[in-house]
């Protein structure tokens, strides 16, 4: 009896996941191969009854073997979307990898770099009809680069990332990353302080990805983990929303992990919620994700765009007079129930009467959800794409956002 | 050809307010091979034995061969409980178990075997109060345990209120293991040798770390690179012995320490540890203390520039402590150290915390800054 028919037997609702996730990864320190490895992760997983998650890389015996659910039925809206989406292309990591090494030769700069193609070949089916079979392929580099004098250090981190087509070495990127990092070691700390700050479209990501994207997860908001699971407060004028999977070049995707298709959805509409992220399990679906194959699907952000607004960043900076244009995001935290974040940024500079002036060593910010949209005043014209990873329940998926510069009045350092 | 066949098998219970809301069962076996040759090391990961030969890749190695392996066998594998005892908790709350269980065999082309076969039980809870996240989370070979510890922790925090702090700088105890563990990361031989640790340039550390595999259940008596592992010191009267793996050690013309703990991440190299003790030399009692706020939960520590040793995390949660007395419960406030200011003079309290692999004196911090 093949594992199909064994779930169509036994269970009334059952989903099926068939992948194979292929990873091969460069790892150099200062120009030497530390570490090269081809990964993988390949298995078959069944969920039944919505609740009960089994995984195994040994085959569908043992699948039918452990699949032993406990007696708790929990509801779930199961795609019956037929499809097929493949990608192809290919990347020759040694050359991205070479001339990054070349580049970075004798420019007097500690650094680790990372260099990884990711073949993601999955085949959902469930008790609905569904079929769909999907092939994504990730690719890119990270580096971290640290410069150490005298006892001071810094360090800025630069990726590069797509799922969509080979990536290749910035260069102009990488030495105005050189450059400011020259600067940054000696660069002092920015005292505690209340004041205006323009974020650029890096920082403005993890502002809308973690502060407003997670606490309107649909899982968060259902387990009462979200500051909006008991309420939709106003969020400021300033703030629309969407997700879209489609629109970006690493978060994409056509199908999600449980065959629903990928689609636009606004969140935040002038401050008002208008959705949610959701998956089968707790809604309409399209946002369930999962890392790979030992993972049930969650709602998970994919693509996550703040509709820009009508000024130059010179404008903003204008605007803001005194205070601090943050660069860079060096990571960040949001406790999604209490609405409390922390993110920090790779750098700083001044804004002397409206000017830029002097660098200044990455600061954290911090707020609360609920009331940091009301201080956002301006928005630029333009919107830049960022990359990533977001880890959730020990998951990590990749994500972007597509975000303006933006000025927040009144913050607290 | 060394080869490591190593099966992973977990099982995870979610449940809110008692009841059992998602459940997840893994199991995942994978192999790992490798040799030297010509100075490259050889190595391959496969989810199937008969596919270890087609995924060889090499890198550079500093010696003819590997270390021999260590044989030997460590059995410590309890079985799934068919009840979960789970206690009856009249707050808010969200619960997770998680049973692992990880069977590691070693062998090398001589016929030496090792075997090692652990279990370890993870709970994790957030507890809701006034809107607000209260974390539990340990692990220990032994279920029951970690239930009693769980009800301790619980009767502990059930009466207590929420209290505001407001702009004064009250001691802050750090409670929460990201911050142990980070400190260790720059006592890795691989950060230090290639200048990427807190600790150059420092010279004076008043604080004692220790590694001992049998500090807790199960005893993990074996590395990845399949060495035994030992006890040591690894800070002592002002002494660092650096931490290392095989291939980080011969690079750079050291000896193994038994650290080599890699293969989750599908590299063939790495440094870990097993448990770890860590206390200052300097110690109070907390009933010496006013107030102190006992941080359980900081958030940002990955944020951190732990190259330099520079902290700067926001204090998520935490116990007020009034003469070593609990009085209420503490949602804001902010840490910030340079670990290479901060360690030469740090202080214990002197209370034994057992927590994720770690038992420690947790450090003192007596001018954080003002929320």
């Amino acid at each position: 009896m093949s594992i199909i028919e064994f779930l169509d037997k036994n269970f009334e609702v059952w989903q099926f996941w068939r992948e194979e996730k292929n990873t091969n990864r460069l790892v150099y320190r200062n120009g030497e191969l530390i570490s090269k490895t081809r990964t993988n992760s390949s298995g078959i997983a069944a969920r039944v009854n919505g609740i009960y998650y089994f995984s195994t890389n040994q085959g569908e015996d043992k699948l039918k073997e452990i699949i032993n659910p406990g007696k708790e039925v929990s509801n779930i809206k199961l795609s019956n979307s037929k499809g097929e989406y493949i990608t192809r292309y290919d990347v020759d990591l040694e050359e991205v990898a070479k001339e990054i090494n070349y580049f970075l030769k004798d420019k007097n700069v500690i650094y680790e770099l990372l260099v990884f193609k990711t073949e993601r070949d999955y085949e959902f089916l469930n008790s609905n009809g569904a079929r769909v079979h999907q092939k994504l392929i990730y690719n890119g580099w990270y580096l971290t680069l640290i410069k150490k004098s005298f006892g001071k250090s810094a360090e800025l981190h630069i990726r590069s990332l797509s799922c969509l087509y080979p990536v290749k070495p910035n260069f102009e990127e990488i030495q105005e990353k050189l450059d400011i990092l020259d600067k940054l070691v000696n660069a002092k700390m920015i005292k505690p302080q209340t004041t205006n700050l323009v974020l650029d479209p890096e920082i403005t990501d993890l502002l809308i990805h973690e502060a407003y994207g997670h606490a309107l997860e649909r899982d968060l908001i259902e387990l009462n983990d979200s500051v909006f699971s008991d309420k939709r407060p106003f969020l400021g004028e300033e703030i629309t929303m969407y997700e879209n999977p489609l629109e970006s070049i690493w978060g994409f995707y056509k199908y999600d992990d449980e065959g629903f298709p990928a689609k636009k959805k606004i969140l935040i509409e002038n401050g008002e919620i208008k959705g949610f992220i959701e998956d089968g399990r707790y809604g309409e679906g399209g946002w369930g994700r999962k890392e790979n194959i030992h993972h049930p699907p969650i709602p998970r952000m994919a693509c996550t765009v703040l509709e820009p607004g009508n000024y130059s960043k010179e404008e903003l900076i204008e605007e803001a007079k005194n205070g601090y244009l943050l660069c860079g995001f060096s990571g960040g935290q949001v406790d999604t129930k209490k609405g409390d974040f922390m993110f920090k940024s790779s750098y700083a500079f001044y804004i002397k009467n409206g000017e830029i002036s002097d660098i200044y060593k990455g600061v954290a910010f911090g707020g609360n959800i609920l009331t940091i949209g009301k201080k956002i005043s301006m928005r630029s014209k333009d919107i830049i794409e960022s990359y990533g990873g977001c880890g959730k329940n020990g998951q990590h998926v990749p994500v972007s956002s597509k975000c303006p510069y933006i000025l927040i009045e009144n913050v607290k350092l | 050809m060394r080869i490591v066949e190593r099966t992973y098998n977990s099982i995870e219970w979610w449940f809110k307010d008692s009841k059992l809301i998602n459940y997840k069962q893994n199991n995942i076996k994978r192999y790992f091979a490798r040799y030297v040759k010509n100075g490259y090391l050889y190595y391959s990961f496969a989810e199937n034995i008969k596919d270890i030969n087609n995924n060889f890749e090499k890198i550079k190695f500093y010696k003819d061969e590997l270390p021999p392996l260590c044989p030997g066998e460590n059995i410590q594998v309890v079985d799934t409980p068919d009840n979960l005892d789970i206690p009856a908790i009249d707050i808010e709350h969200e619960l997770l178990i998680r049973k692992e269980d990880v069977y590691i065999t070693h062998k090398d082309e001589e016929g030496n075997e090792q075997y090692q076969a652990l279990s370890v039980f993870t709970l994790n809870v957030d507890f809701y109060k006034d809107d607000k996240v209260i974390p539990f989370s340990n692990s220990n070979i032994d279920l029951k345990t970690l239930i009693k510890e769980l009800e301790e922790f619980y009767n502990l925090i059930k009466d207590l209120n929420s209290v505001k702090i407001s702009d004064a700088e009250i001691p802050i105890i750090i409670g929460d293991t990201n911050f142990y563990d980070n400190l260790v990361s720059g006592l890795y031989g691989d950060t230090i040798e290639e200048n990427m640790s807190w600790v150059t340039g420092t010279n004076k550390f008043d604080i004692e770390i220790k590694e001992d595999p049998t500090l807790f259940k199960p005893y993990i008596l074996y590395d990845h690179d399949g060495l035994c592992t030992k006890r040591k010191n690894i800070v002592s009267n002002n002494v660092i012995n650096p931490l290392y793996d095989v291939y980080f050690a011969y690079k750079y013309n050291k000896e193994p320490t038994g650290n080599g703990f890699y293969l989750d991440t599908g590299s063939p190299n790495g440094i870990g540890y097993t448990y770890l003790s860590i206390e200052a030399k300097n110690k109070i009692n907390l009933e010496e203390l006013d107030k102190a706020i006992y941080g359980l939960l900081f958030i940002g520590w990955h944020t951190c520039n732990w190259f330099e040793g520079l902290v700067d995390v926001k204090l998520n949660n935490g116990i007020l402590y009034e003469n070593g007395t609990p009085t209420g419960l503490v949602f804001s406030g902010s840490l910030k150290l340079c670990l290479s200011e901060y360690i030469p003079n740090a202080i214990s309290i002197d209370t034994e915390i057992n927590k994720k692999g770690i038992r420690y004196k947790p450090f003192l911090v007596l001018n954080p800054s003002p929320e």
